[in-house]
């Protein structure tokens, strides 16, 4: 069993002085897709943006325990280092007001590159890896805004892959998207995980079961916090689950 | 309660296959009587009656999958229908063996059989408490109970020596009768492939409650 | 049934009512503009642009200093307020709730509240305070800086408002997504926040440009009333609305007062259709996104 590419110890969050997560411990295996799900409000979100101290831009939040990339303590790194690493996707598909080459080519700017040639040859290959490039290569100067939904979407993709970060962060990528464009999205991070490490958060359990290697399950205890319950291959989680918890979430029975 | 129509479907499905065991059972324990008793006439209708076991077993395949495709069971939900599904089948290869020793009983002429038959009453006895122990075991999801019942088998298949050997003595005796002899060990040839049937509903039983694949 | 056709009336009665108060606003605006026009449409000509006026009681001449004065005043006093303004807008909006330090939060509610108010401070209050601060102490006297040192205390609180708006109206999840992929607070504020705001900023800096047009009550303690072209930043002069005063009061020209007027109106109408075709580009950029 290889090391994790990402590891959490008793991990704890709290806005001012109300605990939101609660010793969360996680190993996220490499090259894999983990699914997070759970009902609404039992913390799913707010643990993948911890993975990339997204909750740092909230004020008054305060972490205990470790999270870890490739065994490094992110808190010791520099931020702007650790979310190069660290890939972003969100709810709602969110492009830039720019064009599809401007958006791309974004990260790599913020990280220092400048030469056109290579910016675009950097484009072309994210957009490819995203499942985007046959659709947008005669006019990369198009509005991210003049796409469809799922192009977007595969835009936002594009444009997180295209700093080369280790792990991508989805967070309910195809939720506000039609069945067929969701399919498109899960297809590519198939894909995509031969190559990055997936962490996925979602609503939608058949989306879990179908798309994830591993699967996490989260619910809320009587003081609000988000507790992890059960983590186990995806498998074995929706056939024969250890806590009765999964069971009655996963079947339906309560929330 | 959530997914009440749901729950209620997976009710009829418990339901049906609480049915079908009857059914079976009544099928083996019937036949026995019917071989015993020489009744002609009701071992054709037993046969005929066949028809309508196989209609509730493909009932409750056809009602377990529609429930799969729509309903997106898991975990313990899914291995509940996958388990029912095989249990099921289980029953009508049962029901089928009844209708063998029907069967044998009417290619037999009428009349008295080279001996009383003592054994295979009883052998018909064992198998049938089995498995209505067993459906019980499955529906009251008792695992433990399940997991008991494999152990009788033995006492079939020690029965079913013991009528081999009885039989084989007879004919030694009385080679006239060496005909319904052999269609005697038959019918208690088919007693004991019930039990192995009824072990392999444990064996379901088992995965389903516990997520475990045994083999008895 | 008695209920429904009183209800039918009331309706036509409602609709009658604001239809005649519509009618009336509109009406009363035009009749001032109208009246304005009729009065000076006859003075205007081409020489009325291009000549100065000729100071003294006659009034005679024509607008071309004021013309230039006005211009120079509006340039100057964005180029004071501008920055400031966008700059403190900037920071109410992107750094401001960051603070965690409960004196650093009072602080920033009590500058949110000092824009408040500076909004609504009667404008000839900023005229004596120029007066008495950029006039007198510091002895810029009366010229272009003093009015555009002025002038931008006018037009600041307004710059700032519409400068917070424009930013707020970008969207959270850009600056999300700036931050998830490494860039810091600054480089999403200037290569993402911004450019999406410009057209809104530019809004605000248009409307007070049309409000330095329309200013009297700062630039007359200010700027002096010098009727000939300003030359230098320390010149004084007069703006178009303040010619239109000292015509009125100064000389027997009512006539060339109102033709000024009229100029003066013609050119708040057009500042006003750039500001409509700005917000319809900015309402259609939105509109925009894909399904």
């Amino acid at each position: 069993m290889t090391e994790p590419r990402m590891r959490t110890r008793d991990y704890s969050l709290f806005y001012g002085d109300f605990r939101a997560l609660n010793r969360v411990s996680i190993d996220v295996p490499v090259n894999r897709i983990t699914a997070i799900i759970g009902p609404s409000g039992c913390g799913k979100s707010t643990f993948l943006r911890s993975f990339n101290r997204m909750n740092e831009l909230i004020p008054g939040v305060r972490t205990e325990g470790s999270v870890m990339l490739d065994g490094e303590d992110i808190f010791a790194k520099d931020v702007v280092d650790l979310r190069k690493k660290i890939g972003m996707v969100f709810q709602r598909p969110n492009p830039f007001p720019k064009s599809i080459f401007e958006n791309v080519a974004y990260g790599p700017r913020i990280h220092g590159t400048r030469d056109r040639t290579r910016l675009a040859a950097i484009v072309e290959s994210s957009l490819k890896a995203a499942a985007l490039w046959e659709e947008v290569r005669d006019d990369l100067g198009k509005s991210g805004l003049a796409l469809s939904g799922g192009q977007q979407q595969r835009l936002c993709i594009a444009r997180a892959l295209a700093v080369e970060p280790e792990v991508i962060l989805m967070d309910e990528p195809a939720s506000a998207l039609d069945p067929v464009a969701t399919l498109k999205i899960e297809e590519l991070m198939e894909q995509l995980k031969k190559d990055y490490t997936i962490v996925i958060v979602t609503h939608n359990m058949q989306q879990a079961a179908r798309v994830s290697d591993f699967t996490a399950f989260m619910l809320t205890d009587e003081a609000r916090a988000g507790n992890l319950i059960e983590f186990g291959p995806t498998k074995t989680l929706f056939t024969t689950p250890e806590d009765k918890r999964t069971e009655d979430y996963i079947s339906g029975r309560f929330g | 309660m959530p997914r009440e129509s749901y729950e209620s479907n997976l009710q009829t499905v418990r339901e049906e296959l609480q049915l079908l065991a009857d059914m079976a059972a009544e099928a083996v324990s019937e036949s026995v009587r019917i071989l015993r008793d020489r009744r002609m006439d009701d071992g054709d209708a037993l046969i005929a009656r066949d028809i309508i076991i196989n209609k509730k077993c493909h009932d409750i395949e056809e009602a377990c999958l529609h429930l799969v495709a729509t309903q997106q069971p898991v975990a313990g939900d899914l291995r509940f229908l996958f388990s029912a599904i095989q249990i099921a089948m289980q029953l009508e290869r049962i029901a089928d063996y009844g209708k063998g020793i029907a069967r044998i009983n009417a290619g037999m002429p009428p009349g008295p059989h080279v001996q009383p038959l003592l054994d295979i009453p009883r052998m018909s006895g064992v198998a049938v408490s089995m498995l209505r122990e067993a459906i019980d075991a499955f529906l009251s999801q008792d695992a433990e109970a399940a997991s008991r019942i494999p152990a009788r088998d033995v006492e079939l298949d020690l029965l079913y020596s013991q009528v081999y050997r009885v039989l084989l003595t007879h004919v030694m005796q009385e080679p006239r009768r060496i005909d319904d002899a052999l269609k005697l060990t038959f019918v208690a040839h088919n007693l004991e492939r019930v039990g192995d049937r009824v072990v392999n509903i444990c064996e379901r039983v088992i995965y389903y409650l516990t997520g475990e694949v045994v083999d008895f | 049934m008695r209920s429904i056709r009183l209800r039918n009336l009331t309706q036509k009665g409602a609709f009658s009512i604001m239809w005649l108060a519509a009618a009336l606003s509109v009406g009363a605006m035009l009749l001032v503009v109208g009246y304005v026009f009729v009065q000076g449409l006859p003075q205007i000509s081409p020489d009325f642009f291009t000549t100065p006026p000729r100071g003294g009681l006659s009034g005679e001449g024509g607008i071309s200093s004021t013309i230039i004065a006005t211009v120079y005043l509006v340039i100057c006093t964005l180029v004071v307020a501008t920055p400031l303004g966008v700059g403190a807008g900037i920071f109410l909006v992107e750094y401001a709730d960051n603070f965690r330090s409960r004196a650093a939060i009072k602080l920033v509610s009590l500058a949110r509240f000092g824009v408040e108010t500076l909004a609504g401070v009667p404008s000839i209050i900023f005229g004596l305070f120029g007066y008495a601060l950029f006039v007198t102490a510091m002895h810029f006297g009366f010229s272009i800086l003093s009015a555009a040192l002025a002038g931008a205390c006018l037009v600041i609180p307004v710059i700032i408002r519409t400068t917070e708006e424009a930013l707020k109206s970008v969207p959270q999840s850009y600056r999300e997504a700036s931050f998830a992929m490494g860039a810091s607070r600054w480089e999403t504020i200037w290569k993402v926040v911004l450019p999406s705001a410009v057209t809104g900023i530019s809004t605000g800096l248009i409307l007070s440009a049309g409000r330095i047009v329309s200013e009297t009550a700062v630039f007359y303690v200010t700027l002096g009333g010098s009727y000939r072209t300003p030359t230098s930043i320390m010149s004084s002069g007069r703006t178009m609305a303040l010619h239109v005063y000292y015509l009125a009061m100064e000389t027997r020209a009512f006539d060339k007062a109102m033709a000024t007027g009229a100029v003066l109106v013609v050119l708040i109408i057009i500042i006003n259709l750039v500001i409509n075709l700005i917000s319809r580009r900015l309402s259609a950029g939105n509109g925009r996104r894909g399904a």
